[in-house]
């Protein structure tokens, strides 16, 4: 199994009251595989994210992710471990204003041990012509396909996207999601996606449901679609 | 690594804020550099020119011929006379030395030492009356050729009175020639004038012996001599103005510093997440951060060095002339190089780290999403503020959450105020104070020092002029002397009121002047111990009242009294007060000078001063204005998202610019009233600190011109940085709004 989470628990406190943003959540994710991860404003999604890609930590349970217990690292751990293993997408994209595309994405490949060409995966994300412009000179659906191509340039074995297409529209969003089916195919990232479009689902091996901190649905997806085919 | 190019591009895109900043320490390194490369220079050539060529340690002129070899066996000092005779000719007069070969040897620059029928002259007079080497002079119309220029180590500060405040060489000269030619001009010299060289056990002794055997005139110690201690003091106050002044600067940015690293970081919060979600650590993310204060510091620092450094060519210079110093090497300080590289890197790094560390406390998580703290556009909410109408109420807000930076406003303007204040009062009150007291309180056109006290049978006084006796003496406990004058009881020529100028009656009593007051801490009815100069005699005298004089160490009570009291019989005097010109015979006269040449002396200098002042009132306005920009900018850029709200509401964009800016005219306003007594404040007791062991006090006068000044300078500066600023808001669309949405 590649990845293993076991009773997951994440407690915000607010003054008297107790957030349980996750709450038990146990699961396990095959290597290479697509996954979506659905549920209700709230639920949990990003806090899971969060502590998957070692960004935050859980007060209770574990998670191992290729045999090593992530939740047990330390924050010098933690940072090899998002360095070697995972790739972050945003909502709002997140890129570094004072970097040029290229460079976005070479400072991403710079930390990596076994880098995917910068050119190639710029091309392959279709934004190779604007490698030399800032960010802030790209259109959002520009600037999500460079913040893909960093994520992918490190050759991670897990992508985490939150909410990718949330602020895109259809035909930018289809284009994303065809990137990261890509990506999955021709380099067997795991992709694990956020997202509020049931659609998405489609296109997943699997979906985990969240409620309320809860995993209260995962359900494999046999009749499995290509990107392309997913339409709303 | 490549995220090192974040910073040079961020400052590249908010060129104008950071090179302000860079500017702000640039200046600081710069007067750091400025003053301490040009005091040193100063400071090592005066050291290095007063054991060369053997400074005096003290003088004495006495109305006899001395026992040189008596008094080096009995008291182990070195001895040389050195012949000297004064010469007033065409409103100019001229002290005329002998060269001395083994006590103040003179350093001749461009010439040669002169030989019978050549003459030196000092440096001032020889540039005021635009001499040039083998030109000739006529002095009691004889012929001499210039030989060259002659710094005496002992008349550093040309002046030609002791009391004097500031040099006058187009008056007043000093002149070197040989033994020979002194003795065939001036067959009968009045007093003998000698200069000593080693440590005296017993000063009083000497003293005592001296006058016991040869009648001694006059005595004057190295640290009472102003022709050398002035030098020395304004050199010490010089050294002292230099850290505080670059120091308080370089405060001053790194805190500006703080305020914006601490607002790049907090724009860049989401950034920054970015780079440790994609595995950069800390470390990483901490250095490349703190390349901001490193290129702000490298730039700034060298900047201002070399600046600093290639001004203080001309700073010295300018010392040089006007101490009358020579040049007998060149200088390189490394050591305040290093300072004025190393002072601004500790403050700066030290703004940089805090503002870094604060951010990292927070989480990943927090810094990606923002939190609470870092994100903008929240105003405090003060019930207190609501009762006011709705711009005056966000005016107030944004003031108020803008604390810090409204404080280091009015802090920068109050630095500012100080600085020009600083120039001017110096200017003001040496002005002020000789117009003032000729005008009011000195009222003789002629002042006369006699050779000797005494009755004086063959001088016939007119109305026109009044007899004087004078004394000087030491004041017990403290390195500070009072000469005080026997005047005619209800005098025409000297007039003294207290501070509601109300006149004082000469009387009995002693009268003491306010500097002195100030200085010893003494009020009406206070005692104080003097100890004559030249004998062991020690008096207490009660302080009667005390006069608004603005010089001077002075004490006055009426002539017949002062007699009684200090041992002349009944109508003896030394000197004359006179309204006209007097034709008294020169072997009578010690020293004489007239008003006119000393009020003429004191406007001729002023120009001088003038210039420092101009310099001095620039930097305070760049910093002014510098400190007013980079402080608004940045409310501005913080805020371009909620400009671009107001702007699409249709706001106009002077309301909105009253609204987020408004404050600062409160705190510019309250930087300069609080300034205004500041500076009176620190400029008292820094003038208390330099001239605390010194005979010389002056009020200080801040008039309500320079006041005026100061405010019209600053206000300027700060209308300009205002323009500024208001332009930089102008640029902002309301399209902002949608773009900033990743904050
Ligand atoms: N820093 C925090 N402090 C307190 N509570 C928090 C914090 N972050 C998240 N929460 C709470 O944890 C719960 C889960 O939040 P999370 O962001 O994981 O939801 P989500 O499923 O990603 O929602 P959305 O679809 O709106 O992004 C929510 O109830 C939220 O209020
Ligand atoms: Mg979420």
């Amino acid at each position: 199994m590649f990845v293993k989470a076991e009773k997951l628990s994440k407690i915000y406190r607010i003054g008297k009251n107790e957030i349980r943003a996750l709450n038990e959540v146990s699961f396990e994710l095959e290597r290479g595989k697509i996954y979506t991860v659905i549920g209700p404003s709230g639920s949990g999604k990003t806090t899971l994210f969060n502590i998957l890609g070692g960004l935050d930590r859980a007060e209770e349970g574990r998670i191992f992710v290729d045999g090593k217990e992530i939740t047990a690292m330390d924050q010098k751990k933690l940072s090899d471990y998002r360095r070697d293993y995972v790739g972050f997408v945003f909502q709002f994209y997140n890129l570094i204003n004072g970097l040029t595309v290229y460079e976005n994405v070479l400072s991403s490949a710079a930390l990596s041990k076994n880098p995917l060409d910068v050119d190639m995966v710029l091309e392959m994300m279709d934004v190779y012509s604007e490698k030399n412009k800032f960010p802030f000179e790209l259109s959002g659906g520009q600037q999500q396909r460079v913040a893909i191509a960093r994520a992918v340039v490190k050759n991670p074995a897990m992508i985490l996207c939150d909410e990718p297409t949330g602020a895109l529209d259809y035909e930018s969003s289809k284009l994303v999601l065809k990137l990261l089916e890509d990506v999955n195919k021709r380099f067997g990232t795991t992709i694990l996606i956020i997202t509020h479009n049931l659609a998405i689902s489609k296109m997943a091996d699997a979906t985990l449901r969240l409620r309320s901190g809860r995993l209260v649905e995962f359900s494999e997806n046999p009749q499995k679609i290509s990107a392309q085919e997913v339409s709303w | 690594m490549l995220i090192k190019k974040i910073p040079l591009r961020v400052m590249k895109r908010e060129f104008l804020q950071f090179f302000s900043i860079i500017m702000l320490i640039a200046i600081a390194s710069m007067t750091y550099t400025l003053f301490a490369v040009s005091m040193e220079d100063i400071d090592v050539n005066y050291k290095m020119f007063i054991k060369d060529y053997v400074q005096e340690d003290g003088y004495f002129i006495t109305s006899q011929n001395i026992d040189k070899k008596l008094l080096k066996e009995k008291f182990g000092v070195e001895l040389e006379e050195r012949l000297f005779y004064e010469v007033q000719e065409n409103g100019i007069t001229l002290r005329i030395f002998s060269i001395s070969d083994r006590i103040n040897k003179p350093y001749i620059e461009a010439g040669k030492k002169p030989q019978d029928g050549e003459v030196l002259l000092d440096p001032s007079f020889f540039k005021a009356h635009q001499y040039h080497t083998n030109d000739s002079i006529t002095i009691l119309n004889k012929k001499f050729t210039v030989s060259g220029i002659g710094y005496l180590p002992d008349y550093i500060y040309i002046i030609k009175n002791d009391q004097d405040i500031l040099p006058d060489p187009k008056h007043f000269g000093v002149v070197l020639m040989t033994e020979n030619d002194m003795k065939k001009l001036f067959p009968v010299l009045p007093v003998h004038y000698y200069s000593y060289k080693g440590r005296l056990n017993n000063i009083e002794y000497f003293k005592s012996f001296i006058n016991s055997n040869w009648h001694l005139l006059k005595f004057v110690e190295k640290s009472e001599n102003p022709r050398i201690i002035y030098t020395e003091m304004k050199l010490e106050n010089a050294k002292r103005m230099t850290l505080p002044l670059s120091l308080f600067i370089i405060l001053v940015s790194s805190f500006i510093l703080f305020i914006v690293m601490r607002r790049i970081i907090n724009t860049m919060h989401a950034e920054i997440g970015t780079l440790y979600s994609m595995g950069y650590t800390q470390k990483d993310v901490f250095r490349v951060f703190m390349r901001f204060p490193l290129y702000i510091w490298l730039t700034g620092s060298i900047l201002g060095i070399l600046l600093g450094y290639f001004e203080a060519y001309p700073l010295s210079e300018f010392y040089r002339s006007y101490f009358t110093l020579p040049k007998l090497k060149n200088v390189l300080p490394w050591q305040h190089i290093f300072v004025a590289l190393a002072l601004p890197a500790v403050f700066i790094f030290i703004s940089g780290y805090l503002a870094l560390k604060n951010f990292f406390k927070l989480t990943i998580v927090q810094m990606l999403h923002g939190v609470d703290e870092i994100k903008f556009g929240k105003l405090p909410d003060i019930k207190f503020f609501d009762r006011f109408e709705f711009q005056t109420k966000i005016m107030l807000k944004y003031g108020y959450r803008h604390f810090a930076r409204e404080l280091v406003l009015a802090v920068g303007i109050i630095f500012s105020t100080i600085l020009m204040m600083y120039g001017m009062t110096a200017k003001d009150s040496i002005v002020v104070a000789i117009e003032r007291t000729y005008e009011k309180n000195f009222k003789y056109e002629y002042l006369y020092l006699l050779n000797s006290v005494s009755t004086h049978p063959e001088i016939k006084l007119t109305n026109q002029a009044e007899p004087y006796n004078v004394k000087s003496f030491d004041i017990e406990g403290r390195k500070l002397s009072i000469m005080i004058y026997g005047i005619k009881k209800d005098s025409q020529m000297i007039k003294l009121y207290d501070n509601k100028s109300n006149e004082i009656p000469i009387s009995n009593k002693l009268v003491i002047s306010r500097p002195l007051a100030n200085k010893l801490g003494l009020k009406e009815g206070d005692k104080i111990h003097i100890k004559s100069k030249f004998t062991d005699k020690k008096y207490t005298l009660k302080v009667y009242k005390i006069a608004d004089l603005p010089v001077g160490n002075s004490g006055y009570m009426d002539l017949e009294s002062f007699n009684k009291i200090f041992g002349y019989s009944r109508e003896e005097y030394i000197g004359i007060f006179s309204k006209e010109k007097l034709s008294l015979s020169n072997n009578l006269i010690f020293e004489s000078y007239s008003k006119s040449e000393l009020v003429n002396t004191i406007k001729a200098s002023a120009g001088d001063l003038s210039k420092t002042i101009e310099v001095m009132a620039l930097v305070a306005a760049i910093l002014a204005l510098l400190i007013v920009y980079v402080l608004s900018t940045l409310t501005v850029n913080e805020n371009k998202k909620n400009i671009g709200i107001l702007k699409m509401l249709g706001y106009r964009e002077g309301s909105i610019f009253k609204m987020m800016l408004g404050f600062n005219n409160f705190s510019f306003l309250a930087g300069f009233i609080i300034g205004v007594p500041l500076s009176k404040i620190t400029m008292d007791s820094l003038m208390n600190a330099a001239t605390k062991d010194i005979d010389f006090a002056m009020m200080l006068d801040v008039s309500t011109k320079s006041i005026f000044s100061t405010f019209a300078v600053l206000f300027f500066a700060f209308v300009v940085s205002r323009f500024l600023v208001r332009r930089k808001m102008a640029k902002v669309m309301p399209v902002e709004v949608l773009r900033e949405q990743v904050d």
